[in-house]
Formats: structure tokens, C-alpha cells, sequence
């Protein structure tokens, strides 16, 4: 593939957004903006896809590397744009570019200020892609900060309930996640000297090497500092506070994005820096702190399970099975040890697989509640019933999408979650423990999903009183693009489910890596 | 002697002296018939030319280091390029001066003149690095600023005025208090000549026992009394009042030329005239003023209904954290350093490109609903778009989110901070940004989210929204691209290291 395709997969969707922002004054974008962000994000997906059956497994490391190296030249404050990907990162791209289509799809039905929304959103795609492929810290944070405008006034504006509420709640948690990152970035930075994150050997760049960060303040400190930032994004219980505000009051195709690619920021950033990085400094410290890590994990996979069961607002309640979901992606990084020969790549592999598998379950999930409440106007559960007469199809995918979260085998969500049990299980001690714990999570899925499906969309009808009475028989199925949205991630839950290898095999490559530094 | 060739390299200051006078001669003869403002922005443009060609070494002029002449005044790169700046935002506050100088002014000539004259002020502010000098061209600034705050006829001017002249003062005989005790303890009013660099205390020091403590006492008096012009703790309760209360462009003016001007003495001082052992001294306690004024500035902000009370409140947080910077100006060469002095520059020349175009955003804005109230400003976005996203651009650069020059400038301050050991400080920075972020993001809510419920009246600005649009592309480019600038202020800082 040419040189430069990962950079053109971070800022084409940005130049296309402000060109859709921009051009106000010509009908013929102005009548056809939706099919434009279609083409756009088509284009993207393509590209991603492409770009993900180029990565050589064989060679491994990192690919599609651009780089202009000064970004910021002062001498003792060096920092350089530096993106590429490996294993870890490219199913990331993939997923950002796959979502993001059916994010568009999702929003086709949107006709206040829509020229500002389909901007907001590629730039927002696009930003996304540059958090998952920057190699240099300092750019990376430049992306993860950057996300936050298109998102605010994505729920701002187009949100529905108490939108500006959730809007100025997940802007101040996002913005305190990212003030961890920049301190310990630039804590980081000062005691090595480089915000380049790994050795690049073909440009002769040298990342963070073995030394340690303990010029100023302690490794371990540096350490929390990072988790406490990602924590927030993942979010793991107890910060977690800003997403069921924020996902229940977005607009789906935001819903979606939050759900599968925004989310996995936070995860991605875990492995990436306080395993990855921090392996390479000091394993003892997340060796040390690993059993409490578990625990935590644990922890925050039953809180969210049981707060999801009592739930009656669908978008909410899948935004609360988000956060027991994240629990296993901590979990799951618990399991790393890199001096033990138990400390093997099921967990982390799982954790990763279930970074991918997640995105794809629950933007399936909140597009097909999305569907819903386009017809019905009403996501409060109590109020809805016998869906499944009217909307055969979304009901039948929106089955597959609850038995894929509830790890169903077959579906892509049992692979993940059975790596991360394994890997964890067999440290035995705490983390045996929190694993007993965390298997309870996958109950409880089983009780609020199927529970969930069987008031809302089946039985015989709508219940007595329901202020969907009226519109009952008016209910129409999805039409034919919001198949395809529909088809093309639930193909992607299937194959991944009876084929795991296809996302597996580049993971296993990153993973691999992971335990090499 | 002095000679000719020697006062010629004052000449930017001198352009902009004369022009004062020219102002009130022209308006005399000329009457209505011609624009103080146009005369003044001439004046301007000249001046900044001369300092430009100046600065690239087009033009030279003589310079005997050894006069006496350049003992008190260094006309040196650093001070040229704040004199750069300072003029490019002063160009641009008289460029738009006809746009926007409000209608209760009748005395323009004379507003003008007075303008011109602290300008004047101003520049000499930068280049001196003599105490005594240095404190006659702070007056030179403050005292026509009373005038010009006192022109507007309304009931309360003269109150606002009044209160500017009285602080100022104050603040006037705490840096001369300061000033005298330090050539008390040294014999010299000469920044190098204080604590000569690489000396111990014992130097030239007139009571070898006791230099220490009133060393740093003297020293802390100078800074508070300079806070008053910076904004900061301890001298800041004037700012609120003066700038609701004085007409728009004097805000303008205070807010983002006389501050900048004031960080620059400040710097100098500090870096040419105290050496590192001292310097150690009082880090804490500009690292406590920091504090307070990041901390005061934020919280105050967020309960603030009034937009010119909210920027108020928001430079005041802002003057915080470039103190942040200058806690970190000296460095020990020891650790891997990255001075405090580079982040400072850069965030000051970022800072007053940001402020300018928030401020002219503003008070544009502020024209269509005819108030500061925030909530006059509901749906204002959807009417007067382009005005209303440079305005949103600026405040998301205040707030310092990436890809604008805010984030870079705040990324340099705290990396100073942490590399120079004030790890606490730099956190504290950043808690602060967090805080800053609802009132910032408010605004920006207020003027896009919100529904309008009132119409709102039709003017054109032609002008602002030309010199807007400048400053909010160059806080995207430099945002991104940050090693334009970055260049410049490493050299320019080389002449003084």
C-alpha cells in the first residue's frame, strides 16, 4: 500500500467534515449531504478494511508509519507526528472505520442543522482514528483532547432529554482524564527525554527505553496517575458516573461512536501505556498492584450488571451493561505477568479481542435502539411490547446482538470473555477470585438481555396505556439501508465469533510484543 | 555623551510619542474632518515597520555598549520583539478603533493622545533594565490610562477612574519601596549590577549579614507591586470594576497590551538582575501568587453573568498560570531542563493573539444584543455565525484544548513547571484549566445551543472582522504548526540568556 494511507485515514475524514461544514452556499452539497458523508465514510471504511488485510503479520511491528519530525523542534521539548499501526492498534482502525459508517447510516433521518452534524461527526471519525494510530504521546494526547469539542455539541445540540447536562458532565470528566494523561506525559517525557513511545528502527528513533521515569516522582505514582485517566474514559467503576448520562441523552449514530470507538480509548490507552510502556520501566509495579487491579474488574463488572437489570430506559440500560462489559477489559489486563510463566497472552488477548468485539455488540445494540425509537418515540421499557409483531427484522437482530453481549458461543462476545476467564483464572489467588466473581457478570448479562428483549419486544402488544397505543399498528420494520448497517456489523459479530482468528491473529501479534520488550 | 546615533535606536517610541501631539494638532486644525483613530493606527504602522526592519538588522544604529545610554535601556531582540507584538495588538485595537469606541466618548482626539502616550510607555517598559527608568515608563503607562478611563460620560468613570489611580499608586510606592532598599543593599539601580550572575550574595552588598532576608523582602515588593499590573495577587481587586466599568477598547487595551508589557519588566527583572540562589528563594512565593490567582480568577469566573466581568475574572487566572512559567524562569542546568523563560515567552505572545480575538469577538457581539449579559447572547451563534465561531474558536484556546495555540502555550508552562521540580504547581495548573473549562464551554453553549428569544439589531464591522479572522487562523495555525513561532522566540531569547 502507498506510504501516507494512514494519514489520509486521520485527516480525510476531518477535511471532508469541514468541507461539508463550509460549503453553505452550494445547493447541490447542500441537497446532498447525507449521501456525501455516505460516500465519505464508505471511502474510509474501504480504506480501513484495505489497510487492515495489508498489515504483514509475518513481519510484525509497526506499518503504515508517516512521520515529520519537527512538530515541536525545541531542543529539550521535542515532539514529532509520528503515526502507525501494529497488531494492537490496526483492528482498532478497522473498527473505527466500520462503525463510523453505520454511525452515518444511523443519522440519515437527521434534518436539524445537518450540516454541522454530519461536520462534527467525521471529524469526529477522524480524530478517533488519530488517538488509536499515534505513535508520539504528545500527538496522542493532541487527538484524545481534540475528540471532545465534536462530542460536546454533538450531544449538545442534537441530543434529546437533559442534553446539555450530559454534554458539560462528560466534557468535564473527559477533560479531567486527559489532565491525568498530560501530567504524566509530561512527567514521562522529562525523565526520558522523548515522547516517542517505542524504538522505530527503520527511522532510526529511539521510544522510551528501559529506564526509569523516577527523576521526579515516583514510577508508581506515574503509573496511577495513567490508570486513574483511562479509567475515567473506559470508564471503570466508581468513575463511570458520565456515561449513562451521556449515552442516554446522545443522538444514536453519537450513542454509537461513544459505545464502540470512544470507549475503547480508554481501554487501548491501558495497554498501550500502563502495560506496554510501563513493562518496559518497571514490571514490578503492575505485577504488585495487579491482584487489586482484578478485584477492581470484578468490581465493577457485577455494579454495572445489577444496575443495568433495574433499568427501564433501553439506551440506558445498554450504556449500563457498557460498564460491566469494561470491567472485563480490567480484568483481563489484571492478568498480565510478564516474569511468571502463567502470565501467558490469554488475557491480554481476550482483553484486546473484547475491545473489538464490544465495539461492534454494543453499536449494534444502540443502532437497533435507535431504530426503535425513531418508530415507537419511547425508549421507556414499561411502555413497550410486542414489538417483534411489527419489526420482525430489527427484533431478530436486536436477539443476535443480546445473545453475542451475553457471550453466547458462536457469537464474537464468548471468545473474548472465555480468553480473559482463562488467563486470569489460572494465577489462581485474587485473581481466581475476582474471575469467580466476574462469571456471575455473565448471569446477570443473560437475566437483563433476554429480560430486556422479552418486555420490550415480545409478547402480544403493547401494554394497556402506553402512549404507543396509537402508533401500534402505524409500526414499520427497517428499510433497506438500515440493513445494510444492521447486516454489516452483526457479519461482523458472526464471523468473528466462528472465525476468531481474522481479528485474532493481528491481536496475538501485538499481544506477542507486549511480552517481547 | 549621548549622541544622535544612540537615540535613533529609540526611534519606534519616538514615532509613537510624536504622534500623540500630531493627534491633538491635527484634530485642532482639522477638526471632524479626519479620524484621530486612522492617524493613530499610522503612527502605529510606522513604528512597527521601523521596529521590524530593526529587528531583521535591515536598518542599524549605532550601539556603544559601553554608554552610558545603554546601561538603562537594551535595545536587544528580546525587548524588540515584545515591542512587536505589542505594537501588532495595539495596530490592531486602533485599526478597529473607529468601529468600535463607544459613542459616550466626545474627547477621541484626546483619547488617542493619551493612548499613544502609554503605548510610548509601554515600549520603554520592555527595553529598560534600569530600576528608576524602569519605573518612570510604568508610570508613563498607568497615568494616561486614568485618563482615558475617565473620559467616558457616564455617572461611573469617574469612580472607576478613581479606584485605578488609587491602586495604581499604591502599587507605584511598593515597587519604589522595593526599589530603594535594593540600592540600599547594592549601590546600583542597574538590573546586572544587583546581584552580578555567577557572584555570591556578598558582591557589591552594602550589610553583608542581614542581605539575604531583605534581599527577597525587596524583591517580593517589586513583584506585588508589578501584580498590579499583570493582574494577579495581590493587586487584582481593581480588575472586575474597571474593566465593567471603563469603555470597551480601555479594556481591551488593559487586558491585553499593558498586561504583556508588564510580564516583560517583570521577566527582565528577574532573569537580568537576581541570580540563582536568590532566585530559589522566591520561587514559592510566585508560586503562591499563582496559585491564588489561578484559583481566585477560575472560581469567581464560573458565577459571573456578565461577559466583560467573566474575562475579568478569566485574565486574572490567566496571569496565574503564566506566573506558573515564571516560577520556573531559572533553572538548574542540572536536570534536564526545560526553562521556564521559552513557555513564558511563547504563552504570552499566544495568550495576547487569544485574548485579543475573545475581547474583539466580544464586544462585536455584544453590540448586536446591546448588553453583556450571557444570557442576551442565547442563539446569537445562529445569527451571526462567523462572528460567533471565531469567538468560540478563542475561547477554546483560552480553555487550551489541542490543535489551538492555547493548548501548546499551556503544554510549555506546565512541561516548565514539572521539569523544574514544582511537579505540585503544574497539577494545580491543570485542576484550574478544568475549572475554566464550564465557564468557557457556557459561553460557548449559550451562543449555539440555546434558542434565541429576542432580535437582534443589524452592524457591520467590517474591520474586526477582518483582524478577527487573522488572529483566530493564526490560533489555529500556530496551534498546529507551533514551530513558526517557537523559531522566532528561541532566538530573540538568545540575546538575553
Amino acid at each position: 500500500m502507498p506510504g501516507g494511507i494512514l494519514s489520509f485515514l486521520i485527516f480525510f475524514p476531518i477535511i471532508a467534515g469541514l468541507f461539508i461544514g463550509v460549503a453553505s452556499s452550494n445547493n447541490f452539497i447542500k441537497k446532498n449531504i447525507k449521501i456525501l458523508a455516505l460516500t465519505f465514510t464508505f471511502i474510509e471504511m474501504a480504506l480501513s478494511i484495505l489497510l487492515y488485510f495489508n498489515y504483514d503479520k509475518d513481519n510484525g511491528g509497526f506499518q503504515f508509519i508517516d512521520y515529520f519530525d519537527s512538530w515541536i523542534p525545541f531542543e529539550s521539548f521535542r515532539a514529532q507526528y509520528l503515526v502507525g499501526v501494529d497488531g494492537l492498534s490496526a483492528p482498532l482502525v478497522l473498527l473505527t472505520g466500520i462503525l463510523g459508517f453505520c454511525a452515518i447510516i444511523a443519522s440519515l433521518k437527521i434534518n436539524f442543522r445537518e450540516r454541522e452534524y454530519f461536520m462534527w461527526l467525521l471529524i469526529l471519525q477522524g480524530v478517533v482514528t488519530g488517538v488509536f494510530s499515534s505513535l508520539d504521546m504528545l500527538l496522542l494526547f493532541v487527538f484524545w483532547e481534540a475528540e471532545l469539542i465534536p462530542m460536546y455539541f454533538l450531544i449538545s445540540i442534537w441530543g434529546s432529554g437533559k442534553a446539555q447536562y450530559s454534554a458539560m458532565k462528560f466534557l468535564i470528566f473527559t477533560l479531567t482524564s486527559g489532565a491525568f494523561l498530560l501530567i504524566g506525559i509530561l512527567s514521562i517525557y522529562f525523565a526520558t527525554g522523548t515522547f516517542v513511545m517505542y524504538d522505530i528502527n527503520e527511522l532510526n528513533l529511539s521510544g522510551i527505553s528501559g529506564s526509569s521515569f523516577e527523576i521526579l516522582i515516583p514510577s508508581i505514582v506515574i503509573f496511577l496517575i495513567f490508570f486513574v485517566g483511562f479509567a475515567i474514559k473506559l470508564p471503570l467503576f466508581p468513575l463511570h458516573s458520565w456515561l449513562p448520562d451521556a449515552h442516554t441523552d446522545a443522538p444514536t449514530a453519537v450513542s454509537i461512536m461513544l459505545a464502540g470507538v470512544l470507549l475503547k480509548m480508554g481501554g487501548y490507552g491501558l495497554l498501550r501505556i500502563n502495560v506496554d510502556i510501563f513493562n518496559v520501566v518497571d514490571p514490578s509495579i503492575l505485577i504488585n498492584l495487579s491482584p487489586y487491579i482484578a478485584l477492581l474488574g470484578a468490581v465493577s463488572v457485577i455494579y454495572g450488571a445489577v444496575l443495568t437489570i433495574r433499568q427501564t430506559d433501553l439506551k440506558r440500560l445498554i450504556a449500563f451493561s457498557s460498564v460491566s462489559h469494561m470491567g472485563y477489559i480490567i480484568l483481563g489486563i489484571s492478568s498480565f505477568n510478564a516474569f511468571s510463566s502463567l502470565g501467558s497472552t490469554e488475557g491480554l488477548g481476550g482483553t484486546a479481542l473484547q475491545l473489538f468485539t464490544h465495539g461492534t455488540i454494543t453499536g449494534l445494540a444502540f443502532y437497533l435502539v435507535g431504530l426503535t425509537y425513531e418508530r415507537t418515540h419511547t425508549r421507556n421499557i414499561p411502555h413497550l411490547g410486542g414489538l417483534a409483531i411489527k419489526m420482525p427484522l430489527i427484533t431478530t437482530f436486536f436477539i443476535i446482538a443480546g445473545f453475542a453481549s451475553l457471550g453466547l458461543p458462536g457469537l464474537s462476545g464468548f471468545v473474548a470473555e472465555l480468553m480473559i476467564f482463562v488467563g486470569t483464572f489460572k494465577l489462581g489467588g485474587l485473581w481466581a477470585i475476582s474471575t469467580l466473581i466476574s462469571v456471575f457478570g455473565v448471569v446477570l448479562a443473560a437475566g437483563y438481555t433476554l429480560w430486556m428483549i422479552q418486555r420490550a419486544y415480545l409478547g402480544s402488544g403493547v401494554p394497556e396505556g402506553s402512549p404507543v397505543i396509537k402508533e401500534y399498528d402505524n409500526l414499520t420494520d427497517m428499510n433497506k439501508i438500515e440493513l445494510a448497517g444492521a447486516l454489516i456489523l452483526t457479519l461482523t459479530i458472526i464471523v468473528v465469533g466462528v472465525y476468531p482468528s481474522i481479528v485474532t491473529d493481528l491481536f496475538s501479534v501485538g499481544i506477542g510484543e507486549i511480552f517481547l520488550r | 555623551m549621548i549622541n544622535l546615533n544612540e537615540i535613533l535606536n529609540l526611534a519606534p517610541e519616538i514615532i509613537i510619542g510624536t504622534f500623540a501631539f500630531v493627534i491633538i494638532i491635527i484634530d485642532l486644525i482639522l477638526g471632524k474632518k479626519i479620524r484621530s483613530s486612522d492617524i493613530a493606527s499610522l503612527g502605529i504602522a510606522a513604528s512597527l515597520i521601523i521596529t521590524i526592519l530593526m529587528y531583521s538588522n535591515i536598518i542599524k544604529f549605532e550601539d556603544n555598549l559601553n554608554s552610558s545610554f545603554y546601561s538603562v535601556i537594551s535595545i536587544d531582540k528580546y525587548s524588540m520583539l515584545f515591542k512587536i507584538v505589542i505594537l501588532m495588538l495595539s495596530l490592531s485595537i486602533a485599526t478597529v478603533g473607529k468601529e468600535l469606541l463607544s459613542r459616550t466618548i466626545k474627547l477621541r482626539s484626546e483619547f488617542w493622545a493619551l493612548f499613544m502616550i502609554s503605548l510610548s510607555g509601554m515600549m520603554m517598559l520592555t527595553s529598560s533594565s534600569e530600576m528608576i527608568t524602569a519605573w518612570v515608563a510604568l508610570e508613563l503607562t498607568s497615568l494616561p490610562l486614568i485618563g482615558m478611563l475617565s473620559l467616558n460620560k457616564k455617572s461611573h468613570s469617574l469612580e472607576i477612574s478613581f479606584k485605578y489611580l488609587i491602586l495604581s499608586a499604591t502599587s507605584s510606592a511598593v515597587i519604589l519601596m522595593g526599589i530603594s532598599q535594593l540600592y540600599g543593599l547594592s549601590g546600583s539601580t542597574l538590573f546586572s549590577e544587583i546581584i552580578p550572575l555567577n557572584s555570591g550574595l556578598n558582591g557589591r552588598f552594602l550589610f553583608e549579614d542581614s542581605s539575604q532576608l531583605l534581599l527577597i523582602f525587596s524583591i517580593i515588593l517589586i513583584i506585588s507591586g508589578f501584580s498590579f499590573k499583570i493582574a494577579s495577587f495581590p493587586f487584582f481587586t481593581w480588575v472586575p470594576d474597571v474593566y465593567q466599568g471603563s469603555p470597551s477598547l480601555v479594556t481591551l487595551y488593559l487586558s491585553v497590551v499593558s498586561k504583556i508589557s508588564g510580564f516583560a519588566i517583570l521577566i527582565r527583572f528577574l532573569f537580568e538582575s537576581v541570580n540563582i540562589d536568590v532566585f530559589s528563594n522566591i520561587t514559592l512565593f510566585i508560586a503562591l501568587i499563582s496559585c491564588i490567582s489561578m484559583f481566585y480568577g477560575n472560581i469567581m469566573a464560573i458565577r459571573q453573568n456578565n461577559l466583560k466581568r467573566l474575562f475579568a475574572y478569566s485574565t486574572i487566572a490567566h496571569a496565574g498560570y503564566i506566573l506558573i512559567g515564571i516560577a520556573s524562569l531559572q533553572i538548574d542546568v542540572s536536570i534536564r531542563g526545560f526553562s521556564g523563560i521559552n513557555s513564558t515567552f511563547f504563552y504570552l505572545i499566544s495568550y495576547g493573539i487569544t485574548n485579543l480575538t475573545a475581547f474583539l469577538s466580544m464586544i462585536s457581539l455584544s453590540r448586536y444584543v446591546n448588553s453583556y449579559e450571557i444570557d442576551n447572547f442565547k442563539g446569537l451563534g445562529n445569527f451571526q455565525k462567523y462572528q460567533s465561531i471565531i469567538f468560540s474558536i478563542s475561547l477554546i484556546s483560552l480553555l487550551g484544548i489541542p490543535a489551538t495555540v492555547g493548548f501548546m502555550g499551556k503544554a510549555f508552562i506546565f512541561s516548565g513547571a514539572i521539569s523544574n521540580n514544582y511537579f505540585w504547581l503544574a497539577l494545580f495548573g491543570i485542576l484550574n484549566s478544568l475549572i475554566s473549562a464550564y465557564y468557557y464551554m457556557r459561553i460557548v453553549k449559550v451562543l449555539f445551543v440555546d434558542k434565541s428569544e429576542r432580535n437582534f439589531l443589524e452592524i457591520n464591522f467590517p474591520r474586526l472582522k477582518i483582524i478577527t479572522s487573522i488572529g483566530a487562523a493564526l490560533i489555529i495555525i500556530l496551534g498546529l504548526a507551533p514551530f513558526v513561532l517557537l523559531s522566532i522566540v528561541e532566538s530573540a531569547l538568545n540575546t538575553i540568556l
